[in-house]
C-alpha cells in the first residue's frame, strides 16, 4: 500500500505472514517442505498422492506500535486464493497478543490445482466505516500443490524429449530440430530434442574444452526462447481500449524485456507503445530489431559469443 | 557460633584452631605459651589439637598473654592489628639462577575475554555446591579514578609494588611489555579497570594453606587440576586466564567457604601477583608474590587471612550474599587479545563469551532449574554505566536453546514438521576398557542428538555442538555435505551425564570424552591423555563416534522427497529466468516521487504530485493520469476537473504538464472530476500515473 | 451426429491452437475429429448427455435469441458436467468440449460477422463458450439453488464484466449483486457495469469477506453430488438441482445488499459510460 492514496489512514510498517506447520489430512508435512525464506510450501509427495485437504497453521505479525491509530476493532484475515480455480477463501484469525494473530487455513484439494497465494490482511473500523482494509502483508506465500520442494522455480520449464518418439506425434514434424518452444497456454515450455545426437551431452558437459561452445549454444537457444515468448505475449493482446498487462508468464516476459526494448519509457508507456505498434501494424521492422536486441541481452549472446571467438582464435594459434 | 553465657567456648576443635593461629601470628611456640601460663607443653598441645579446653581463668590469662581483648577467644575475634599484619611476600629467585620470564601456563593459551569468561564460568560450574540450585556467576567491570583509585592503591600497598612492576616491565619480554603498557595507561588516564568475577553457590577456596585443596590449587600452584567432581580442569590450566587478563598479573581473591577452614567460612582473602623474574637493587626475585599475612613458620610466606567487612570493601571484594563462592578481582583488567578496548566493548565480549560457551548450562526445563546463571555489568566510579545483563541463552542461541529445553522437558518429536520442532536421535559411543584392563569389555553409551530448524537470520546454520556433563559447548563444527533441499538446522549432541543418563556407561563416556578434551576444551580428539589412559582402539572409537553423529544429522535432515535435478541444463537455467527485473531507483523516464491527497467537502480528490525527472535538455511532456483503485482488473481512470502547476512545470492544453528543461523535480496539483468517479471518493483508493505525451512536432 | 466421442477428454491449448486456423474459425472447414482424437487424452465424463444439452439449447432458442440460451444452458451444463473446481480449471477439458464434442454450439452461439473468435473455442474461462457458463453457474449458485444463476446469466454484462472480477469469488458479494438485479435496483447492462465497477473499486478499501462472512463450502457433499450423476435425470423444463454444499448465509447477503445499493446510488458515473 505504498504509492496508493487512501481516503483514510492505513498502517505503516511491515505486516508479515508465516506458515508454521502444514498437515495433509492430519499428518504433518516434513518441515523441509516449508520454506520461510522463499515463503513457499510444497505439497506434493510421492507417497501421499490422494490427500484431500491441507491445513496450514498461519501466523500474522504487525509492528505493535504502528497499530495505535484512528482504528478500532482491528481484526485479521488470512486469504487463500488461486486465480485458476476461481477460489478465494477468507479465514478470520484469532488474536494471540497485540500485533499477532494466528489460525488455520484449510486448502481443499478439489478446489485447487497448481499454486495458491496466501496473504494476510488487517481490517478495522475507520471514521465510522466498518470493514476497511488498513494493511496487507508485504509478501505473500505460495502454496504449490505440484512442487516437491519449496523453492521458487522462476525459470522457464524445460523438457528433454525425443521428438521422433511414438508418444509425441505432434512433434514429428519437427523431428530434425534440436529444440523448439511452445509459448502458448499456462506455461511456456522449451523442448530439447533428446533424439538429436550429442545435444544433451554438449549442453550438460562439464569439460572445460566444451565450455565456450556449450555456452554459445545455450545463448542461441535462449535467444530463440525469449523472442518466441515475447511475440506470443504480444499477440495475446485482447484489444481493450487501454493497454493491459496480461498476467502470468506473459506479463513476466513483457516486464523483463520491455525495459531493453524501450529503455526511455516507463513499463506502462513501453507496453502502450509496443501494443500500439503491433495494432497499427506499423514499424514492424524497427520493433523486431528492438525485440532481437532485448532477447540477445537476456540470452547473454554478446559475452558468450565473445568468449567463443577468443577460444577459437587461441586454439587456431596453437594449431599453427 | 555457639557460646554459653559464661563465655566458655564449648567447641574444643574451633578453640584449638584459633589458638594455633594466634600463636603463629605472635611468633610464639607452644612451649613459649606453656611457660607463660605455667602449664605443661602437653596441656597446650591438647588444647591446640582440640583434645581439651582450658578453664575459664586460663582463657583470660591466654588473652592477656596474647594481648587480646577480654572475651575475644569466645567471639574468635582476630587481633585488632590484623590489617596491619598484611604485606606482600615476593618469592626470592631460585638459588640455581633459573629464571621464569612469565607465567609458563599463560602462554599455553591464546587468551581473550571470551576465553576468560569461558574458563571462569567453567570453574564455577565445576565447583557448583548445591546441585539443586544454579551456580550464579557475575562479572562486574568497574573503572575507578581519583580518590577511589588512591584508596585501593593504599590498601594494595601499591607503592611497594611499583618498583617490582617497573623492574618486570624492563625485562623486555612479552609480559614485560604488557606491564609497561599497564603502568603507562594508569599514569596517562588516571584510571584503573577492575574486573570482579564472583560466583555464588560454589565451593569457595576451601582447604589448607599449602596442602592439596581448592585453595592451594588456585593460589599456590600452576598446572594443577584439582579434580573435584565431573570437572574437566577445575582450577587447572584455565585459572591462568585470570592472571592473563590483568595487565599487572594481579588478582585478589575473597572466598566464602562452603566448608570451614580453621573453623571459619567468611572472607578468606589473599592476593597473588604473577610477574616474571626481575631484579631490584641487585636483589633477584623469582616473580610471583602473595599478599597476605606473613607466616613465620614458612620463611615469611604470605597466608590468606580472615578479613573484616571494611577491608573487603577497600579491596572491592564485598560479596552480595552469604552464599558460598569466590570473588576474583582482576586489577588492571584488559583484553589480552587487544580487541575490546573500552568498558562497553569488554562487556559485550564477556556476554558473548558466556552465551556461546554456556547457553546449554543456562537453559532451564519446566521442572529443572538451569545449572548456571550469569550476568555482566559495568560501573564507573560506583555509577552503573552498562546495566547488569543477565545472559539470556534464548537471545544468543535461539535454536540450540530450544533444542535443549525440549530435551529437558521431554518434548522432542520424531519428525520435524514445524519451525520449533526438535527431534531426538541416538548416537552410540563405544568406550574401550582402560589400559591394563584390556580383559574387561567395552561399554556402549547412547548419546542424544537433538536437531531443530533454525531461522533464516541465523548467520551460522547447519552446525553441530557437542557437550557432556557440564553442558559446556566442547565440540563445535559445521556439518558439510548437507543434502539438497534440507532444512537449515542446528544440532546438539549430549553425551555422558548430559544425556540424562546415570550409570556405568554414562560415567565411562564422561571419563572417556574428558580425556579426549585438549586443554582448550574445544574438541574431542585423540589426546595424549586418551591414548595413554585407554586400551588400543580408543582413537578408532572416537573417530567412529564423530562420524556417526555427522551421518545421523545428514540422514535426519535429508528431505523425504529427493530433489531431482532434471529439466533445464544448468547452463540454460540462468538464461531463462522469469523473475521480475529490479527497477532502477532513478530510471530513464519520469516517475512519481510522491503523491498525497485528500477529499474535499464536495467529494472530489485533491492531489499533490511530485515528479522525478531524468535530466535532459528538452522539456518533458506528461499526461498525469488519475485512476481509482479496484480489487481486481484494470483501474478506471477519471478525468481532471483542474490541474495546476506548482513548480518547474506548466499546464499545456487541457491537462498535460510540460516540465521545464533541465529540472529534476516538478510539482503539480490536481482536482478530480467527481462526476466521473466510479464510486464515491471516500470508498476507494486512488493512484496517480504519468503517461508520456508524444511530442507534438 | 454419430461422431460424438464417448467421453469428454483433454486437448491441450497448444494442440487446440494448431487446429484453429482461420478456415475453421470461419466455419469453411470442419474440425478434423480423427486428428483431434489422436492428440487428445481420455477423460471420465460421458460426452453424450453434455452434447444432448447443447442440442436442446439450440432447439429451444432461435438464432435471434441465442444470447438467452446462456441463462438456460448454464445451470444445465453445470448439473450435467459435474466437475470439481480443480478439474474445471483445466482448459484442456473446455478445448475438447468445444473442438471435439460440440463445435456446432460454438458456431451457433458465437458466430459474429464471418467468423468465431478463437477464444470462444480455446481461451480464458470468462470467454470460452462453455467455461464461462459453467463458471457462472458455479460462482453464482446459492448452494443447490441455480435461481441466482438464471438471473445472472440473463444479463450479458454480468457474464462479460462481473464474471471476471475477484469480488464475486466471495459468494455473499455475488448473491448481493444478483439481488439488486432481482429487485430491479439495477436493470440495464450499463447499470450492471456501474454496479460492478463501484463494488470493485470500493473493494480496494472494503473487506467484504470481513463484513459479510461466508461459510465454508462442503466439499464432501459436492463430491457426493458428482458421484450421484449417473443415477439422476437432469430436467430441461425446470431448473435442475445443484450440489447441496451449503447455502450462502442470508445475513451476510443482507449485510451487503444495502451497502451495494448505497455504493451504486452514490456512484457519480451511474448510468454514464464508464471510462476504461
Amino acid at each position: 500500500m505504498t504509492r496508493r492514496i487512501f481516503p483514510y489512514p492505513v498502517v505503516v510498517g511491515d505486516v508479515s505472514l508465516e506458515v508454521a506447520q502444514v498437515r495433509l489430512d492430519d499428518i504433518a508435512l516434513p518441515y523441509e517442505m516449508i520454506s520461510t525464506s522463499e515463503r513457499m510450501v510444497a505439497l506434493h509427495r510421492i507417497d501421499r498422492r490422494d490427500w484431500r485437504s491441507a491445513r496450514l497453521s498461519v501466523q500474522v505479525r504487525a509492528p505493535e506500535r504502528e497499530l495505535e491509530g484512528p482504528w478500532s476493532g482491528i481484526s485479521c484475515m488470512a486469504l487463500l486464493a488461486e486465480r485458476r480455480t476461481n477460489t478465494r477463501t477468507a479465514v478470520r484469525l484469532r488474536r494471540e497478543r497485540p500485533g499477532q494473530w494466528a489460525g488455520e487455513v484449510e486448502l481443499h484439494r478439489d478446489r485447487h490445482l497448481a499454486q495458491a497465494e496466501l496473504t494476510g490482511q488487517l481490517i478495522a473500523d475507520v471514521d465510522g466505516v466498518a470493514g476497511r482494509m488498513i494493511a496487507t502483508t508485504t509478501d505473500s506465500w505460495t502454496i504449490d500443490l505440484r512442487a516437491r520442494t519449496p523453492s521458487r522455480r522462476d525459470e522457464i520449464k524445460t523438457r528433454w524429449i525425443d521428438f521422433a518418439a511414438d508418444a509425441n506425434p505432434h512433434l514429428h514434424a519437427f523431428r530434425s530440430d534440436p529444440w523448439l518452444v511452445e509459448a502458448v497456454g499456462e506455461e511456456p515450455v522449451l523442448y530439447l530434442n533428446s533424439g538429436f545426437d550429442g545435444l544433451k551431452s554438449l549442453l550438460e558437459s562439464g569439460r572445460p574444452a566444451d565450455r565456450a561452445v556449450r555456452d554459445n549454444l545455450a545463448s542461441q537457444i535462449a535467444m530463440g526462447v525469449w523472442t518466441a515468448m515475447f511475440n506470443a505475449a504480444l499477440y495475446l493482446d485482447e484489444m481493450t481500449s487501454s493497454p493491459q498487462w496480461p498476467g502470468g508468464w506473459r506479463e513476466s516476459v513483457l516486464r523483463r524485456m520491455l525495459p531493453d526494448i524501450f529503455p526511455e519509457f516507463s513499463p506502462e508507456d513501453a507496453l502502450t507503445e509496443v501494443l500500439a505498434r503491433r495494432r497499427s501494424g506499423e514499424g514492424g521492422g524497427d520493433l523486431q530489431t528492438r525485440i532481437m536486441h532485448a532477447a540477445s541481452r537476456r540470452a547473454q549472446v554478446a559475452p558468450s559469443l565473445g568468449a567463443l571467438i577468443r577460444t577459437l582464435s587461441r586454439t587456431s594459434q596453437e594449431d599453427e | 557460633m555457639q557460646q554459653e553465657e559464661s563465655g566458655t567456648p564449648i567447641n574444643a576443635d574451633d578453640f584449638g584452631i584459633w589458638l594455633s593461629r594466634q600463636l603463629r601470628r605472635r611468633g610464639l611456640s607452644q612451649s613459649d605459651l606453656a611457660v607463660a601460663l605455667d602449664v605443661t607443653r602437653a596441656a597446650v598441645s591438647a588444647w591446640i589439637t582440640g583434645r581439651a579446653t582450658p578453664r575459664f581463668e586460663k582463657i583470660q590469662e591466654i588473652e592477656r598473654v596474647l594481648h587480646l581483648a577480654t572475651g575475644s577467644s569466645a567471639t574468635r575475634d582476630e587481633a585488632p592489628d590484623s590489617a596491619g599484619s598484611i604485606s606482600w611476600h615476593h618469592r626470592p629467585a631460585h638459588a640455581d639462577g633459573g629464571r621464569e620470564l612469565g607465567n609458563a601456563a599463560a602462554f599455553a593459551f591464546d587468551s581473550d575475554l571470551a576465553v576468560l569468561a569461558r574458563e571462569a564460568a567453567q570453574n564455577s560450574l565445576d565447583e557448583r555446591h548445591d546441585l539443586s540450585r544454579p551456580v550464579r556467576v557475575r562479572f562486574i567491570l568497574h573503572e575507578i579514578t581519583g580518590e577511589r583509585l588512591r584508596r585501593l592503591q593504599e590498601a594494595l600497598l601499591w607503592d611497594e609494588l611499583v618498583p617490582h612492576l617497573r623492574a618486570a616491565a624492563d625485562t623486555g619480554q612479552k609480559v614485560g611489555r604488557v606491564i609497561a603498557n599497564g603502568l603507562r595507561d594508569l599514569k596517562e588516564r588516571g584510571s584503573l579497570l577492575l574486573l570482579r568475577i564472583e560466583d555464588y553457590n560454589a565451593s569457595g577456596l576451601t582447604g589448607p594453606e599449602y596442602d592439596d585443596g581448592r585453595f592451594a590449587a588456585v593460589v599456590r600452584r600452576q598446572l594443577d587440576s584439582h579434580k573435584g567432581g565431573a570437572a574437566g580442569g577445575s582450577y587447572g590450566l584455565g585459572k591462568v586466564t585470570l592472571w592473563a587478563a590483568s595487565q599487572f598479573g594481579l588478582v585478589l581473591m575473597n572466598s566464602m567457604l562452603s566448608e570451614p577452614y580453621e573453623g571459619r567460612h567468611d572472607r578468606r582473602l589473599i592476593g597473588r601477583l604473577d610477574l616474571p623474574w626481575h631484579e631490584i637493587n641487585r636483589m633477584q626475585y623469582a616473580g610471583p608474590a602473595w599478599l597476605g599475612e606473613g607466616d613465620p613458620t614458612r620463611d615469611g610466606a604470605a597466608r590468606s587471612w580472615w578479613a573484616d567487612e571494611r577491608s573487603v570493601e577497600e579491596f572491592y571484594l564485598t560479596r552480595g550474599s552469604g552464599d558460598p563462592g569466590t570473588s576474583f578481582l582482576i586489577v588492571g583488567a584488559h583484553d589480552p587479545s587487544g580487541e575490546a578496548t573500552d568498558l562497553e566493548q569488554m562487556h559485550q565480549a564477556l556476554v558473548r563469551g558466556l552465551a556461546s560457551g554456556f547457553w546449554a548450562s543456562m537453559v532451564s526445563g519446566r521442572e529443572m532449574p538451569p545449572m548456571m546463571e550469569a550476568s555482566v555489568e559495568g560501573l564507573r566510579d560506583g555509577q552503573v554505566v552498562v546495566a547488569e545483563e543477565r545472559v539470556d541463552p534464548h537471545r544468543y542461541e535461539p535454536a540450540r536453546t530450544r533444542a535443549m529445553r525440549a530435551f529437558l522437558n521431554g518434548e522432542t518429536t520424531s519428525q520435524i514438521t514445524g519451525p520449533e520442532d526438535v527431534i531426538s536421535l541416538d548416537v552410540p559411543l563405544t568406550v574401550p576398557p582402560l589400559k591394563g584392563a584390556e580383559k574387561s569389555s567395552s561399554l556402549t553409551h547412547r548419546s542424544v542428538l537433538l536437531i531443530t530448524p533454525t531461522g533464516d537470520d541465523d548467520p551460522k546454520p547447519n552446525r553441530l555442538v557437542g557437550m557432556r556433563g557440564t553442558r559446556m559447548a566442547v565440540l563445535e563444527r559445521g556439518v558439510s555435505d548437507v543434502p539438497l533441499g534440507a532444512i537449515r538446522f542446528q544440532a546438539v549432541l549430549l553425551a555422558g551425564r548430559a544425556a540424562g543418563a546415570t550409570g556405568p556407561d554414562a560415567d565411562a563416556a564422561e571419563r572417556f570424552l574428558r580425556a579426549a578434551e585438549p586443554p582448550e576444551h574445544n574438541d574431542w580428539k585423540a589426546t595424549d591423555d586418551l591414548t595413554s589412559t585407554y586400551a588400543r582402539g580408543a582413537r578408532q572409537r572416537l573417530t567412529e563416534f564423530k562420524q556417526a553423529m555427522l551421518k545421523q544429522v545428514r540422514d535426519a535432515v535429508r528431505p523425504v522427497e529427493q530433489v531431482s535435478e532434471e529439466g533445464a541444463p544448468k547452463v540454460l537455467r540462468d538464461l531463462l529466468r522469469l523473475d521480475p527485473p529490479v527497477l532502477a531507483r532513478s530510471p530513464g523516464y519520469p516517475t512519481v516521487k510522491s503523491a498525497t491527497g485528500m477529499i474535499d467537502s464536495d467529494g472530489a480528490w485533491h492531489v499533490r504530485v511530485e515528479v522525478r525527472l531524468p535530466e535532459r535538455a528538452d522539456p518533458w511532456l506528461l499526461k498525469p493520469l488519475l485512476r481509482f483503485a479496484t480489487r481486481s482488473g484494470p483501474l478506471p481512470s477519471v478525468p481532471w476537473a483542474q490541474i495546476n502547476a506548482v513548480s518547474h512545470c506548466e499546464v499545456v492544453g487541457q491537462d498535460d504538464i510540460r516540465c521545464a528543461p533541465g529540472t529534476r523535480t516538478a510539482v503539480f496539483t490536481g482536482v478530480s472530476d467527481k462526476s466521473h468517479h466510479p464510486v464515491s471518493a471516500r470508498m476507494a483508493g486512488i493512484e496517480v500515473d504519468l503517461v508520456r505525451r508524444r511530442e507534438i512536432l | 451426429m454419430s461422431d460424438i466421442p464417448e467421453h469428454v477428454g483433454h486437448l491441450s491449448d497448444e494442440a487446440a491452437a494448431k487446429f484453429l486456423n482461420s478456415a475453421v474459425l470461419e466455419d469453411r472447414e470442419p474440425l478434423p475429429s480423427a486428428a483431434i482424437d489422436r492428440t487428445s487424452q481420455l477423460g471420465r465424463w460421458p460426452a453424450e448427455r453434455v452434447w444432448e444439452a447443447m442440442e436442446e439449447a439450440m432447439k429451444r432458442f432461435g438464432p435471434e435469441s441465442r444470447t438467452a440460451a446462456d441463462a438456460w444452458l448454464a445451470p444445465v451444463l453445470h448439473a450435467t458436467l459435474r466437475l470439481t473446481r480443480r478439474e474445471a480449471a483445466d482448459s484442456s477439458l473446455w478445448n475438447h468440449l468445444a473442438l471435439r464434442v460440440a463445435p456446432r454450439y460454438v458456431y451457433w452461439r458465437h458466430m459474429g460477422g464471418s467468423s468465431v473468435s478463437r477464444a470462444r473455442f480455446s481461451g480464458p474461462f470468462h470467454t470460452q463458450t462453455f467455461a464461462r457458463l459453467w463458471w457462472a453457474a458455479e460462482l453464482f449458485r446459492d448452494g443447490p439453488d441455480y435461481g441466482p444463476v438464471v438471473l445472472a446469466c440473463g444479463n450479458q454484462d454480468v457474464l462479460n464484466t462481473a464474471l471476471r472480477l475477484e469480488v464475486i469469488l466471495h459468494r455473499p458479494t455475488a448473491q448481493a449483486m444478483v439481488r439488486l438485479l432481482a429487485s430491479g435496483v439495477i436493470r440495464t447492462g450499463r447499470e450492471v457495469n456501474a454496479l460492478a465497477q463501484a463494488v470493485n473499486a470500493a473493494g480496494s478499501t472494503l473487506a467484504y469477506e470481513a463484513l459479510a462472512p461466508d461459510v465454508e463450502q462442503d466439499v464432501d457433499s459436492y463430491q457426493d453430488w458428482i458421484g450421484a450423476f449417473a443415477h439422476e435425470h437432469i430436467p430441461y423444463d425446470s431448473t435442475p438441482e445443484g450440489p447441496d454444499d451449503g447455502r450462502v448465509p442470508r445475513h451476510s447477503v443482507e449485510a451487503l445488499t444495502p451497502l451495494f445499493t448505497t455504493l451504486f446510488s452514490e456512484a457519480p458515473v451511474r448510468g454514464q459510460k464508464i471510462a476504461p
